[in-house]
């Protein structure tokens, strides 16, 4: 006797369930995560505006510096993606739409990706080339800010943690790091699997 | 807070990915660590089960990429198929017995569009946002699902090995 294939799946993915043991675990795990809401039940607004201000505090200093990631890696990234940067050595492929030279990039084992951070920002893409980051071949794309001459690099490269160990995540909820090098601004961040760092972010980019 | 039927709901969609159940568990407790950390609570209830899903196959390519290339990009050389339907599961039909071993035979990304269309019961368009990819792409991959599924069934019938 044949069964539809949902009916089939169905019947033996109700067999998989959680332990009791290891449900309690979970439904534990996620009491211990909401001890400030049951303050915040008993001692009122105080503990509440503490709690603010402390958060205030934490996410200033963490904007001040990449605090919990890989300071070293950072730094070596960025000082890579700037000296490739300054160099402006000349486009491969010139295209205005990623997803028109996205195929050029066949060398890769990855494809690049239209980041949804840098939706907002303006930017102009005018093409690409293939570089490397941390000895990982990359695609290197080039923009240029609407209504300026500003030109901004944006590296793309798988994200192995074993190379790149760890860095924010946005998929995650982390937010992007920005650091100087020689004086250019460069902000690093992981998305959809692939390690981006762009040159030039403006000030009012996101996470900053 | 997800609650019991949630929690198991996630573990099965992590059961999907793994196929092994101490692997399952670990992988929907750390995600789920990690999700509380976050504190996300401004999403909607199915919201929240579609971001910690996310994270949960986010943390399956991490620990398994080094180990075994993303699935999903075995599929992405296959160019999208944009003018057809979208199957449905019923149409597929197979021995009961069988899922067992046709589950073991498929790999993670396969396991996991199994569970979005077959047991989910998401449409193409929805599981095309959850997966980032066009929605003509999750058909193809369905349709080769299928067709692949429907072979392991008759090559069952007949007797023969997988």
């Amino acid at each position: 006797m044949k069964t539809p294939l949902n009916e089939a799946l169905r019947a033996h993915v109700d067999s998989q369930q959680l332990s009791k043991i290891q449900l309690q675990e979970l439904l534990d795990l996620q009491q211990r995560h909401h001890p400030a809401d049951r303050r915040m039940m008993h001692h009122g607004w105080f503990v509440a505006v503490a709690s603010s201000l402390l958060i205030a505090v934490v996410v200033g200093l963490m904007q001040m510096s990449p605090v919990g990631f890989q300071q070293d890696l950072v730094a070596e990234i960025a000082a890579e993606v700037v000296d490739n940067h300054l160099h402006m050595n000349p486009l491969e492929i010139e295209g205005n739409e990623l997803a028109g030279i996205r195929a050029y990039f066949d060398r890769l084992d990855f494809q690049p990706i239209e980041s949804r951070y840098l939706a907002d920002i303006g930017l102009d893409l005018l093409g690409g080339r293939y570089c490397s980051l941390q000895s990982v071949t990359a695609a290197q794309l080039r923009f240029k800010s609407l209504g300026s001459d500003k030109l901004h690099t944006l590296y793309q490269v798988g994200y192995d943690p074993a190379v790149f160990k760890t860095l924010p995540n946005l998929d995650e909820g982390d937010q992007p790091i920005s650091v100087f090098n020689k004086g250019v601004k460069v902000t690093i961040w992981v998305e959809k699997g692939i390690l981006l760092a762009l040159t030039g972010a403006p000030a009012n980019y996101s996470g900053e | 807070m997800f609650n019991e039927a949630e929690l198991n709901r996630l573990y099965r969609y992590a059961f999907s990915l793994t196929n092994a159940e101490a692997s399952a568990y670990d992988l929907l407790q750390s995600a789920l660590e990690k999700y509380l950390r976050l504190s996300v609570t401004k999403l909607s209830g199915d919201g929240q089960l579609r971001y910690l899903r996310t994270m949960i196959r986010n943390r399956f390519i991490d620990q398994y990429r080094k180990e075994h290339r993303h699935p999903h990009q075995e599929f992405e050389s296959v160019e999208a198929l944009i003018s057809i339907d979208m199957p449905s599961p019923e149409d597929v039909l197979i021995e009961s017995e069988q899922i067992v071993d046709i589950l073991a035979s498929l790999s993670a990304s396969e396991r996991e569009l199994l569970n979005l269309w077959a047991l989910e019961e998401y449409t193409a368009k929805e599981i095309a946002e959850q997966l980032d990819c066009p929605r003509g792409t999750v058909l193809s991959w369905i349709h080769r699902l299928r067709r692949k599924i429907r072979n392991m069934s008759m090559v069952k019938a007949s007797g023969e090995d997988y």
